[in-house]
């Protein structure tokens, strides 16, 4: 049912994405952009890479694992309330860094809080909250928050840099904070709204059907596995099959984050080169997650995200394979379309098949996956390494579970278990999960 | 160290210092401005988003009451 031609002004799920977008951009950007500082902190504290990298790695392991607790908060509290008390957190804790003197301030501050803080203002809670102001248009709109996390990354690491050089590190952390306390939480707190009906909207800024019976809200339709309680959606066979997708995601992503560099440089590359080849990977997920989701809204997420398992195989492939600088430009540019689109998808088809319920919940699951397929494939790509003197092995390894991903992408039933495929019936307006307004 | 750690120690995320470097250097030989003028710029871009979200909501509302 499209939205009359009479209803004037922009449909308000617009204005909730636009506020998602700029949370993922701020509190992903902010995050990421920790690497920043790696160097003016070593230089002030003479602390060694290897322990600031603890710092990472503990903040890694830290913003897995709350994710399905904060997911859970999510589908209890309702989005506008878990983003806006996270970005107040994440904020806070961003300033707090300022005060670093000691390594285990950093750990605790960084790793620990801000880590945790991030799962609340994180693509499950704002994809979570997306998925219920968009049905047809869902795998777009979520695509376009994705590239927010990406577009902050790009913006706010030289943004950081430059502001290091001029005012140093410490002023810089509060900038960082305040920028997430002054433009990102107003934004969040004004903007977010859970349930297009608490405030006389539907999903995609629809029209009410006229003969719309009292207490019946139109929503979006029932999901065919939506389940009263998250854990019974493990019963059923698509959670595994996306989760253990995303898994492997996870082990193709990280092992790349933290092996491609060297590999480029043993390859031949300069490091100046090689750290090019891979912000152009970063880059392009911008283009290729927003393409993704466009065209899944036409054709469907399943196929998309099997030919894009498929297609970052294709690119381990070539990286392996292919002789010197091909196979990592190559790499560079096949597997940079294929970078965040996988999260936007698995997102999208977890919400079409399971409702928004639990999703906050389930998204957290899938997060988790992914984040210990990360830090697995991280500790074997170092391991193997020191073992056979070359990343061959561990890229090798990577490169075909990425078979299994798009096998286990492609043999999902869609048709059978997702909303997209079954007839748009009313619902009780009760049954909407999160109604945290 | 662990290999984790070693691992992490040349991670590659955006802000990784070797590519952080290599783009402050292509940025200064672009432009060429100094380090304030161009945390000025950026932090413009940024500040510009959420300002621009609000001012179109507001001239929206604006424009619904008139109507």
């Amino acid at each position: 049912m499209e939205r009359s031609t009479a209803r004037k002004g922009i449909f308000y799920g617009w204005f909730v994405l636009a506020a998602g977008f700029f949370v993922l951009f701020m509190a992903t950007g902010a995050r990421n952009g920790f690497g920043v500082f790696i160097v003016p902190l070593t230089e002030e504290f003479g602390w060694s890479r290897g322990a600031l990298s603890f710092a990472i790695a503990v903040g890694w392991g830290v913003n897995g694992l709350s994710q399905p607790f904060i997911g859970r908060l999510y589908d209890r509290f309702g989005g506008r309330a878990v983003i806006s008390i996270s970005l107040l957190i994440l904020g806070v804790s961003t300033i707090l860094l300022n005060r670093t003197t000691n390594l285990w301030f950093l750990i605790a501050v960084y790793g620990l809080i801000m880590s945790t803080a991030s799962s609340g203002a994180s693509l499950v809670t704002i994809h979570a909250v997306l998925a219920k102001w968009f049905y047809r248009r869902r795998g777009l709109v979520i695509s376009i928050s994705t590239a927010g996390g990406s577009a902050g990354s790009m913006i706010l690491a030289p943004f950081t840099t430059y502001m290091i050089l001029w005012a140093g590190w410490r002023v810089s952390w509060v900038v960082l904070g305040g920028f997430i306390l002054v433009l990102a939480l107003p934004l969040a707190f004004f903007f977010i709204r859970d349930n297009p009906s608490k405030i006389g909207e539907t999903p995609d800024g629809d029209d009410r059907p006229r003969d719309q019976a009292p207490g019946v809200t139109y929503d979006y339709p029932e999901a065919p596995l939506e389940r009263e309680k998250w854990q019974e959606s493990f019963s059923t066979p698509p959670i595994w099959q996306m989760t253990a997708a995303y898994f492997i995601c996870g082990v193709t992503t990280a092992i790349i984050s933290a092996h491609y560099v060297p590999f480029a440089i043993d390859r031949g590359a300069s490091p100046e080169m090689a750290a090019f080849a891979f912000g152009l990977m970063t880059g392009l997920n911008v283009v290729g997650v927003i393409t993704v989701g466009i065209l899944s809204d036409i054709f469907g997420r399943k196929y998309l995200l099997g030919i894009i398992y498929a297609t970052r195989g294709l690119a381990y492939a070539m990286l392996i394979l292919a002789p010197g600088m091909i196979g990592i430009w190559g790499f560079a540019v096949i597997a940079g379309f294929s970078w965040v689109a996988t999260a936007s998808l698995t997102s999208t088809l977890t919400a079409d098949i399971y409702g928004l319920r639990n999703l906050g919940t389930l998204g957290g699951v899938s997060t988790l996956s992914h984040q210990v397929g990360g830090a697995l494939s991280v500790l074997m790509g170092g391991v193997l390494y020191d073992v056979f003197g070359s990343y061959d092995v561990p890229f090798s390894i990577a490169g075909s579970l990425l078979v299994f991903a798009s096998i286990f992408a492609f043999s999902i039933q869609e048709k059978q278990y997702s909303s997209r495929y079954q007839t748009g019936l009313p619902r009780p307006a009760s049954a909407s999960a999160g109604d945290g307004d | 160290m662990l290999p984790l750690l070693a691992g992490l120690a040349h991670h590659s995320e955006p802000g990784d210092p070797e590519l952080m470097a290599w783009i402050k250097d292509r940025i200064d030989a672009l432009v060429g401005l100094e380090a304030e003028a161009i945390v000025i710029v950026l932090g413009a871009i940024i500040v510009t988003i959420p300002l621009a979200i609000m001012a179109l909501y507001v001239v929206q509302r604006a424009l619904q009451r008139r109507a």
